[in-house]
């Protein structure tokens, strides 16, 4: 594409800076000197793919390679879109601005079920065939990893093959292995079978699903040499994992436009609701003096003033207080700001606090969950009531007046008086607020609580649970309501449809592969924009399919086999029975730095906590 | 501390970096490039600069320019160097220089707007007109029309494979009339074409000389 095309292509585009790239740190290289081209995709839009920590360590970790050149893609938005099909253009990568298509392996991320449909219409967009079965030769290799890798199988009919687990090294075993098939002009079945044999590569090809007479999943078959599970990868030493030395710095301004520097990957906590907490297990520490280093390089080589620490929870870093000393002994001489996201304020001495100048004094937001003691006990959410309160009353004194509270309603074994909790929760903090002696004079506080409806996901202790009727939910909604007495309480829940949607997503099968198709064949994408979302097509499309969407949400028994069975993420499934019934007694479960509980992911090694 | 203004071109690619996104740009770019600019102090300090005259979404330009103050000891050359290094392909340098004038003398910008027409004389016509009417908004958010054929200096149209419009119009603190409200104007009359680029080239005083 010259200049000038591209130039009419966005003349009526909103941010331009959206596609045309040219950032620092971006990667170019000449294309003729190159094996393996490989396209990046993010199926969502620039600002939200390009704050993404994974692509930036693929990217680079791809660019190092010097046989490959790895580009980026993102879904375009609506107006560039538009303008695509309007200038009978192809959906291009930003770096060459060639077409999808020329690519040789085209690899998504998945890091959420409702960019299903814009990783169709992407493909669509970039002139490649949808279904895997379609396209015959070794070219525009379809590939997927990231969280929703864990249960694949709705979009088992369009990607040819799924990484399991940690991206680092299986990506570059892949692109390697299929540079030495393209160079020996294999066939696609030749390369995938190969592939298979890869620890972390899931290949749905080679497994034939066979379903029961009610749907559920009978058997899940492998092909010739394929392993009958297939183990996610994991690295086993943080320290010695690559780590980019750069980030590509976008002109426009992106969701995180900051150097994230991550310390740890997996998390002691161990809530039964977090599948994050579960699929990224073991936890793993980064040691302090290599988190400082790489965040220095990192802040040098972007020009950033932001150095954003991240992982699940990041207080519970082990050296979290000498790790915030070690980065402020150079961040306050560079000008850089250090900022802890998803901190527990209670954990920390006040003295650090203060030296942190990103902790902002507009709001606060907190994570209890549940309101009630007996429902944080269910979910294993250790926090108790006195806890939230304490942070408060600190955050109080320290001149905060808005706090943010998020819970979640629809989790198993939930009571109306659980609802009740949230708002008497609510109700403490307001109370609180005004039995500070110091409170500013005139203002008033807000305690803004947001309810998502709970989602039950594949590899926790809470698989089994029925996502929530949609009575149910509305009911509790109305309680909610009308419990609420205070007006500093304001409320919000999540979309309902948005919910039903990655719910049936989330523990799908196969069979909602012809649903996803047919319902972007009636024009469903940006599903996780509100704005966007249609929930009526998506209706038709079942109804099309003859695929009953509530058959997904139901309870499942323990020995049902579970359409993920056949993927393997360390976590046991009898840690996680074990887990779902301690929930129904409302017992708790330590955290593994208290003891360790057994949860099968020490099996790939590297756990900083289990005891040896 | 001394005054120094970066002079930069703004090309290509460079062209769809907003103002905005200019500015969180050059915080990085100064602190990469490690000259020692004068920071703001306070909570959030952050290096003080200014834009002479900030350029709209979808220009190149041949003369831009930032002002700021150095703390220190650096050459000119040294810091046009440094920025040298940090500055992408697309945003060659062209030197730094000791502020001459103050950012208020800046009246004039001068303009190229390469067009695709097929009726060269419509836009001749155009010009050649006793008045030309534009929309422009006050600083109020009113729209005004108003008559800029006085405003537009050395307007010329030449044709080497695609026409070019060269004109100079006023540019500062005072008063700015940007090329696009005028390209706007005369799609308005129905003028017939397509813009392939328009391209500040230089920043200029009231005599019409350089700004540096
Ligand atoms: S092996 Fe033990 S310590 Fe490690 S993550 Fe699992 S439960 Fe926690």
């Amino acid at each position: 594409m010259t200049d000038l095309e591209f130039s009419k292509l966005v003349e009526n585009v909103q941010k331009p800076g959206r596609y045309a790239g040219g950032e620092l740190n971006s990667v170019l290289k000449d294309k003729q000197q190159i094996a393996v081209r490989f396209a990046f995709c993010f199926p969502d839009i620039y600002e939200i793919g390009m704050s993404h920590l994974g692509m930036k360590i693929l990217y680079s970790l791809l660019n190092e390679l010097d046989y490959c050149w790895c580009e980026r893609v993102f879904a375009p938005f609506t107006d560039m879109e538009a303008s695509l099909r309007e200038n009978n253009r192809a959906l291009f990568a930003i770096e060459s601005r060639d077409d999808l298509s020329e690519f040789d392996i085209i690899g998504f991320t998945l890091q959420y079920e409702l960019s299903y449909t814009n990783i169709l219409n992407m493909l669509a967009l970039g002139n490649v065939l949808l279904l895997s079965a379609d396209r015959a030769g070794l070219h525009q290799l379809v590939i997927a990893g990231g969280p929703c890798a864990c249960n694949p199988e709705p979009l088992c009919d369009f990607v040819d093959l799924f990484v399991l687990g940690e991206g680092e090294e299986v990506t570059a075993e892949l692109v390697s292995l299929y540079r030495q098939h393209k160079l020996n002009a294999s066939t696609k079945d030749e390369f995938l079978a190969a592939a298979a044999a890869i620890e972390g590569v899931y290949v749905p090809s080679l497994y034939l699903v066979k379903y029961r007479e009610d749907f559920s999943v009978e058997s899940v078959a492998p092909r010739d040499s394929a392993p009958a599970k297939v183990r996610k990868r994991i690295i086993k030493n943080l320290d010695k994992v690559f780590y980019p030395d750069r980030f590509v710095v976008p002109y426009m301004e992106i969701v995180h436009d900051r150097v994230i520097q991550e310390i740890f990957r997996g998390c002691i906590r161990g809530c039964r609701f977090c599948q994050a907490g579960m699929i990224y297990r073991p936890v793993r520490e980064k040691n302090l003096d290599i988190v400082s280093q790489q965040a220095k390089c990192l802040c040098d080589t972007t020009g950033y003033d932001e150095v954003s620490l991240s992982s699940l929870s990041t207080s519970d870093y082990s050296a979290l207080e000498p790790l915030v000393d070690k980065l402020l002994s150079w961040s306050e001489q560079d000008k850089v700001s250090i900022s802890l996201p998803s901190l527990r304020i209670d954990s920390f001495s006040p003295q650090l606090l203060d030296k942190i100048s990103k902790v902002r004094k507009s709001g606060l937001t907190f994570a209890p969950e549940a309101g009630t003691q007996r429902m944080r006990n269910v979910i294993n959410k250790n926090i108790s009531e006195e806890e939230i309160i304490n942070t408060c009353k600190t955050a109080f004194a320290g001149g905060y007046i808005n706090i943010k509270l998020y819970f979640m309603m629809g989790l198993p074994y939930e009571t109306m008086e659980d609802i009740e909790g949230i708002i008497d929760l609510s109700q403490r903090v307001v109370d609180l607020y005004y039995q500070n002696p110091d409170k500013p004079k005139g203002k008033s506080v807000q305690v803004s609580i947001s309810v998502s409806t709970f989602v039950p996901k594949p590899f926790t202790p809470f698989q089994w649970a029925a996502f929530d009727s949609a009575e149910s939910i509305k009911a509790k909604q109305q309680h909610l309501l009308s419990y609420t007495k205070s007006k500093k309480i304001k409320i919000s829940f999540s979309d309902k449809e948005t919910s039903f949607l990655e719910a049936v997503l989330a523990r799908g099968d196969r069979r909602l592969g012809a649903v996803l198709l047919k319902a972007f064949s009636l024009g469903c994408k940006m599903d996780g924009w509100d704005e966007f979302l249609d929930f009526e097509k998506w209706m038709e499309a079942f109804a099309a399919c003859g695929v009953d969407p509530l058959f997904y949400l139901r309870k499942r028994e323990y020995d049902e086999r579970l359409p993920w069975d056949h993927l393997d993420y360390y976590v046991t499934k009898g840690f996680l029975q074990r887990e779902d019934e301690k929930a129904a007694m409302e017992a708790v479960t330590e955290n593994c730095r208290q003891r360790c509980s057994g949860c099968g992911a020490d099996q790939g090694g590297g756990c900083s906590f289990e005891k040896r | 501390m001394r005054n120094v203004r970066l002079f930069y071109q703004k090309k290509g690619n460079a062209k769809y970096i907003s103002h905005l996104d200019m500015n969180r740009f050059m915080m990085r770019a100064v602190k990469r490039s490690g000259v020692p600019v004068w920071y703001t102090e306070g909570f959030n300090p952050h290096p003080f600069i200014t834009f002479t005259m900030p350029l709209s979404l979808g220009f190149e330009t041949n003369y831009d320019s930032i002002e700021f103050k150095i703390e220190g000891e650096m050459t000119n050359e040294e810091i046009a160097e440094r920025f040298r290094n940090v500055f992408p392909a697309t945003m060659p340098v062209i030197g730094v220089k000791d502020c001459v004038l103050k950012s208020k003398e800046l009246k004039y910008a001068s303009f190229t707007i390469t067009l695709q027409a097929a009726d060269r004389e419509a836009i001749n016509a155009y010009f050649e007109k006793d008045e030309i009417i534009v929309s422009k908004k006050t600083k109020k958010g009113t729209i005004n029309q108003i008559d800029i054929k006085e405003k537009i200096h050395n307007l010329s149209l030449t044709e080497n494979g695609a026409l070019r419009l060269y004109m100079v119009l006023p540019a500062g603190s005072e008063e700015n009339l940007n090329p696009a409200v005028i390209l706007d104007a005369m799609k308005l009359q129905a003028v017939q074409f397509t813009i392939v680029g328009i391209s500040r080239n230089e920043l200029l005083d009231k005599d019409f000389n350089l700004f540096e």
